[in-house]
């Protein structure tokens, strides 16, 4: 019996293996391969070499789409997270009929297929008369990083003891001083990490942004741009960044998350 | 002296359609620790909560030192909560935690520096300054949740069965620590709990309610020993109800005559008599004593408690130590006349 046991659980680590293989087989070859000497992906390499970064920091397209994706990253997320932790916060407190409801809608952009978000902003924001350009792209992405904000940080108020925000107004705090000094510490490393996630999200998005963004590129626009004439080894060498950046930026939210 | 703090007058409220306090009134005297003492969903924590502001009356008024509270925001009110799950914010230390009051008022650094340290001396939590809540012990939370309070001053410190979730021996040392801190502070507490126990141990006075309703207002003594109506008498320890008829110092229990030296009300149609003050007797030594069988007898180390049924087959507890008795033995009980209370039945 003791022997069977031990056999099911190694058929079962190698199926864990097999199945992690295969997600992430495909991005160690793109990073080994972004440090190929060679022009052409091939295996077995023809030595190591650092050029595929010296040519993508040469690449003025990609650089310029690089902090256009930046620009629209780091400013759709304070968006989101500016409507999105206050939110969260009237929701926990507030009950009202659809509470429930909103809930589930605030995710629904997440869910959605990206090439249907991606049509109806354009046809929304065409009737509001925003043109195709950078702030379409914000809005685009805002609307649906609050999909990743205001879900976690409300997890986290509704894991909060709710008697101590009657404990702060009791102890004299109106409802503001409640806020920035007992409710916002307590749900800190939530924000942060639904910021991270949203970081992520929007660096690689590709669907939303590609109905919006008119003529100025983003990176995985542009990298995507650069993949039709076949994968050259400088979209490697960014590839291998984007994925460095993003496991940090995951790693870190995940360990925000285990944290109390 | 004995000047009224709070004053609240023809309360009423509900939730939807049920009436939770209906024409309440009920005053606070300066100084006192009073307890709310009743079952749960009596109406206690509804008016406590109508003290420290959260709950609002559908009617009536809550004055504290005659000024109307009902308008004034709870964190604007000069009354103090400890809440029955502590509500210690995780994320700052002890100190933090009672500096917090302060802090939101803006009150001088070295005055809350000095305040605090005081309120840290008085509760012995000096050593624990430093560390989060999370680090301490249910007791220790207790005394910062207690201290937090404190260090603002408050006219009032309501306290929400604060020591619900302590286990016995350190719930009856904390009991004793509350009611010392009491007396040297001299704050005015208002106490709610559902432990009749605790009630007679800590209180001045006690306020019983059931339904939203007094039941009765007395000190401890008073409401244990002269309790005005079934309820009181059947919640705080434990009685044998008899219902009769009252008649010129005799209690008419079918054919039975219980003298009584009257203690409550003259029309009274039951009596409630506490098993400590029955007497068992082996013998039929008086003419009026009730013939008996013992039905169980359970140790409770001091005392025995003594199950007995009478002829017509109502149950009886009493106290004993007589060694005995046991099971299917014949007795006869007489009861302490001036022990017994007589009371109006009341419509369950």
């Amino acid at each position: 019996m003791v022997k069977k046991k031990h056999m099911s659980n190694i058929l079962i680590a190698l199926l864990a293996i097999l199945v992690l293989v295969f997600l992430y087989l495909p991005i160690v070859i793109v990073i080994v391969y972004a440090f190929n000497a060679d022009t052409v992906n091939c295996f077995p390499m023809n030595g190591f070499s650092l050029k595929w970064f010296q040519v993508m920091a040469e690449n003025k397209d990609l650089i310029l789409a690089l902090e256009h994706s930046l620009i629209i990253a780091v400013v759709s997320t304070l968006i989101a997270c500016i409507l999105g932790v206050p939110g969260a916060y009237a929701m926990y407190c507030y009950n009202f009929p659809g509470k429930e409801l909103l809930n589930r809608i605030v995710m629904l952009p997440l869910i959605l297929p990206g090439i249907l978000t991606g049509i109806a902003m354009l046809t929304f924001f065409k009737a509001l008369g925003v043109t195709q350009g950078m702030t379409a792209v914000i809005l685009g992405h805002s609307t649906f990083l609050i999909a990743t904000v205001l879900p976690q940080v409300y997890a986290r108020l509704r894991r909060m003891d709710h008697n101590i925000i009657e404990a702060a107004q009791d102890l004299g705090a109106t409802g503001f001083q409640t806020f920035v000094h007992i409710i916002l510490p307590n749900v800190k490393t939530a924000i942060i990490s639904s910021a991270l996630l949203s970081f992520t999200l929007s660096m690689d998005e590709i669907p939303v942004t590609y109905f919006l963004n008119g003529v100025f590129s983003t990176l995985p626009i542009q990298i995507w741009g650069m993949t039709r004439n076949g994968i050259t080894p400088e979209v490697n060498a960014i590839s291998s960044i984007i994925f460095a950046v993003s496991l940090v930026a995951i790693l870190i939210s995940n360990m925000l998350n285990k944290e109390d | 002296m004995e000047k009224t703090l709070i004053q609240l007058e023809h309360i009423h409220k509900s939730y939807g359609k049920q009436t939770i306090i209906e024409d309440l009134s009920l005053e606070v005297r300066d100084g006192e620790f009073l307890t709310l003492l009743g079952p749960s969903g009596c109406g206690k924590t509804t008016l406590l909560r109508m003290i420290n502001g959260f709950e609002t009356p559908d009617k009536g008024e809550v004055l504290l030192d005659g000024v109307n509270q009902v308008a004034i925001q709870p964190n604007k009110r000069e009354v103090n909560t400890v809440f029955q799950s502590y509500a210690l914010f995780p994320h700052l230390t002890v100190r933090e935690n009672i500096e917090f009051s302060l802090k939101m008022k803006k009150v001088d650094k070295n005055e809350i520096k000095e305040r605090v340290d005081e309120v840290l001396e008085l509760t012995n939590l000096e050593a624990l300054a430093s560390r989060k809540p999370g680090k301490l012990s249910g007791g220790q939370q207790q005394r910062v949740a207690i201290a937090r309070s404190l260090v603002n001053k408050p006219k009032v410190l309501l306290l929400d069965e604060p020591l619900g979730a302590l286990d016995l021996k350190l719930r009856k040392q904390m009991q004793i620590e509350l009611k010392k801190m009491q007396r040297r502070l001299g704050i005015t507490y208002v106490y709610v709990t559902h432990d009749q126990e605790e009630a007679l141990t800590i209180s001045d006075r006690i306020v019983v309610l059931n339904k939203g309703n007094i039941e009765q207002i007395g000190e401890p003594f008073e409401i244990y020993h002269s309790p005005k109506t079934e309820f009181v008498a059947s919640f705080l320890g434990e009685s044998n109800f008899f219902e009769g008829k009252y008649e010129n110092g005799v209690f008419h229990y079918g054919d039975a005559k219980i003298p009584v030296e009257a203690n409550g009300t003259k029309d009274a149609n039951l009596l409630s008599v506490r098993p400590e003050y029955i007497n068992i007797n082996l013998g039929k030594t008086e003419e009026n004593a009730l013939e008996a069988m013992v039905t169980e007898v359970t140790y409770l180390g001091q005392t025995n408690r003594i199950e007995l049924k009478l002829k017509d087959g109502k149950k009886v507890y009493a106290l004993s130590e007589i060694e005995e008795l046991e099971k299917g033995k014949k007795v006869f009980l007489t009861f302490h006349s001036k022990e017994c209370t007589l009371l109006k039945k009341q419509e369950q």
